[in-house]
């Protein structure tokens, strides 16, 4: 094997490992359980790191390492850059994470489960973007589902918490079985989970002329099925939300950074996949890929007006992850021409942008919501005396964000309105335009009712402090990317061996820049008038009771359908229960008939348990009747 | 393929199960009744497809089946114990209650 192949295995079978660990080292005090932690995290990132050389120095086709598994079925990593991408930025986060935890987390229950989960998330996550087959994808795929519900009802004492891990596993759940299906067909039709042996099965038909196109392209909707729910896309998006339930570093970690982008990453894989096969890649122009442009274009201006409303300044993040969500599969759609086209890159490049600065908002986040001991913004305000380093950092975040130049998401989300118009999409691409006005609004929104104004009485009875050190650092260190980020386009170009010829410069100086910025200016203008004239308006957006509003506060009555969907199962159940009860009455008197009848026979007093082993007695000479009936002795 | 029909039916008689049993253990066996037509299902699929893999999952699932039912019914003594009944609705009830209680 060479240097790299055992890098890729032990980049996620060491995670994995060492997880199990954890609770052995937390005997020995929590001290050296955090350092035992960070150092894993450390060394899975340099192993992640190492592969950065490779790739990029590489031809940028993929290079797999496998073993023999369960028969006939090899194990196996995919070194390509998709897969790096997502590594380093997985190990890289968990890294930040397990920094940032210690000061977070500190003098909670639990830790140590904690660690483990955390651990085990890293592992698996790693695990799922860097498999060679579909079966192994599944699995990891499965295991991140169950660390995000673990972590999210980590407070398990909260009914809250509990509540919204169980949402949270079975909304993805529904997404998982989607995914389930799809892996079945292929394997069905190609008798193989390896991504590598599915690609070649597919060109060899297709030379053939016997690739089957319509089952191929339902396939990859069930696929986009099961990307809807992991990376919270409507309809299936509530669940993240209510996933701020968890702890605010895992939030950070699972809920912006990574696990929600596994849908992304899923996607990206499958359209480079079809991308490698013509025909296929044409036959999923007409409706798959306009499809799930559209899914991302609702998804982003649904999770922008609901962030705009919400009073929870986890809620504001969590729904600006739903949004810039939308965004990346609004790009994915608008890859007409696969890995050659801008938007796939467009994707990938938004997807290591947000994962900075939402991140950045959520570590922030954390910060504040230690300091005030609330997430209810409308107790917030006036921070920035109390918290000024936060408060610098958080307007790091508010400019990356929205998107002004020259920060990641300036180039990121211009790339990706570049792709949409350049695929023909118009009214996809003026929704994003409104999506980008609407995502100033709210970044400002929250900052001016978290940091801007008066001191809030809450403030003052709360004295906050600035977040300690090891909590401000991680969170510095991903500002400093989020400027950064962006400069480095054309290096991640070269990494991801995508020749788009795109430039720095021309992100300035395209068509589609002027009219963005433009945009934001009366956005912003507007907002200011608003917060001078009227601050109250600001705050109390969504607070009134008309039509609009209340859709709003109801999140568009997407958990109420749910609710109501669940309710008619229940009743359904209730209605049957009936039915049995009755049935079971007639069988319990007839059987106490039976009973009484024997019991005169045998003086047998009449219970429930007897009448049910009278019924089975029944049951059992009918059916031997039956038998002797039908097929004679 | 008469096993698919069987293993159809048990998964009909576990679902109607699922839906119209309060009990906890009932629930439980429901559930098991289901995994076991899936098991099932996939196995005597694969060894008419004559293959080994088949055989080699079911291992697997067996394993992993046995494992969770022990946890489970172990799971059940204690909920039947705290709360003194084992029918789900009444524990929701209570449960309910408290957490209205613990809001207030």
């Amino acid at each position: 094997m060479a240097f790299d192949d055992i890098s890729a295995w032990l980049v996620w079978v060491f995670p994995l490992v060492a997880s199990v660990f954890v609770p052995l080292i937390a005997k020995k005090g929590d001290k050296v359980r955090n350092y035992f932690v960070i150092a894993v995290a450390v060394v899975t990132a340099a192993f992640a790191f190492s592969l950065v050389p490779g790739v990029f120095f590489g031809n940028g086709l993929p290079t797999e390492s496998t073993i023999p598994w369960i028969a006939g079925i090899n194990a196996g990593v995919y070194i390509d850059p998709l897969s790096i991408l997502f590594t380093c930025l997985v190990a890289f986060f968990g890294l930040i994470i397990a920094i940032y935890s210690w000061g977070y987390m500190k003098g909670e229950e639990g830790l140590t489960r904690y660690y483990f989960l955390i651990l085990l998330f890293i592992g698996s996550m790693i695990g799922l973007v860097i498999s060679d087959n579909l079966l192994q994808l599944f699995i990891f795929w499965e295991m991140v589902g169950l660390c995000s519900y673990a972590l999210i009802a980590f407070w398990y004492k909260r009914p809250e918490s509990v509540n919204a891990g169980n949402k949270a596993f079975i909304m993805t759940r529904i997404g998982d079985i989607s995914l389930l299906a799809a892996i079945g067909i292929l394997y069905m039709t190609y008798g193989t989970f390896s991504l590598h042996g599915i690609i070649s099965d597919m060109q060899s038909a297709a030379a053939a002329g016997t690739l089957n196109t319509g089952l191929m392209v339902t396939a990859f909707f069930l696929v986009l099925g099961g990307a809807i729910a992991k990376s919270a896309q409507l309809p299936l998006f509530t669940w993240l939300y209510s996933a701020m339930e968890a702890p605010t570093s895992v939030s950070a970690l699972l809920h912006a950074a990574t696990m929600v982008k596994a849908g992304i990453y899923l996607l990206a894989r499958f359209i480079l996949i079809a991308a490698a096969v013509a025909p296929l890649m044409i036959a999923l122009q007409p409706y798959w890929l306009p499809t799930v442009a559209w899914i991302g274009v609702l998804t982003a201006i649904v999770g922008a007006t609901l962030a705009l409303t919400t009073t929870d300044i986890k809620g504001v993040l969590a729904y600006s992850t739903v949004s810039q969500l939308g965004f990346m599969m609004a790009a994915l759609g608008s890859a007409l021409n696969g890995a050659a086209s801008v938007g796939w890159f467009a994707s990938l490049f938004q997807m290591v942008s947000h994962a900075f600065f939402e991140g950045l908002g959520f570590l922030l986040a954390g910060g504040i919501i230690h300091a005030l001991g609330t997430r209810d913004m409308r107790l917030m305000g006036g921070l920035r005396k109390a918290m000024p380093v936060t408060f610098a950092l958080m307007v790091i975040m508010v400019i990356t964000t929205s998107g002004l130049p020259p920060f990641a998401a300036f180039f990121s989300k211009g790339l990706i309105i570049t792709s949409v118009t350049g695929a023909g999409y118009l009214a996809e691409a003026i929704l994003l335009y409104a999506t980008t006005a609407i995502t100033f609004a709210y970044v400002i929104r929250m900052l001016s009712l978290v940091f801007m104004g008066k001191e809030s009485e809450h403030l003052i009875k709360q004295h906050p402090h600035e977040a300690p050190n090891v909590m401000l650092i991680p969170a510095a260190v991903l500002a400093g990317l989020c400027i950064v980020w962006g400069l480095a386009e054309p290096l991640v170009q070269t990494f991801m061996h995508v020749n788009l010829g795109l430039t720095l410069l021309g992100s300035f100086t395209n068509i589609e820049t002027p009219i963005f910025l433009a945009l934001l200016v009366p956005t912003g203008l507007l907002l200011y008038w608003s917060y001078y004239k009227n601050y109250q308006a600001v705050r109390n957006i969504g607070g009134g009771s008309n039509p609009i509003a209340t859709m709003l506060n109801h999140a568009y009555f997407f958990d109420d359908i749910y609710d109501a969907v669940t309710k008619g199962i229940g009743k359904f159940s209730e209605g049957l229960k009936y039915v049995d009860d009755l049935a079971n009455l007639g069988l319990n008197s007839f059987a106490g008939w039976f009973v009484r009848a024997s019991s005169k026979l045998k003086k047998v007093p009449s219970t429930t348990v007897q009448n049910y082993i009278a019924a089975g007695i029944v049951g059992f000479i009918l059916i031997v009747v039956l038998i002797i009936l039908t097929v004679g002795v | 393929m008469d096993f698919v029909i069987l293993s159809l039916v048990m998964l009909a008689i576990g679902i109607y199960g699922l839906l119209t049993n309060r009990q906890l253990l009932k629930v439980f066996i429901s559930i098991e009744l289901i995994a076991t037509a899936a098991t099932l299902n996939f196995v005597m699929l694969a060894s008419s497809a004559g293959q080994g893999l088949g055989q080699a999952f079911l291992i697997l699932a067996f394993s992993t089946d046995t494992a969770i039912s022990a946890v489970i019914l172990s799971l059940l003594v204690i909920v039947s114990k705290k709360y003194g009944t084992s029918n789900i609705n009444e524990i929701l009830k209570m449960q309910e209650k408290r957490d209205s209680e613990a809001e207030q």
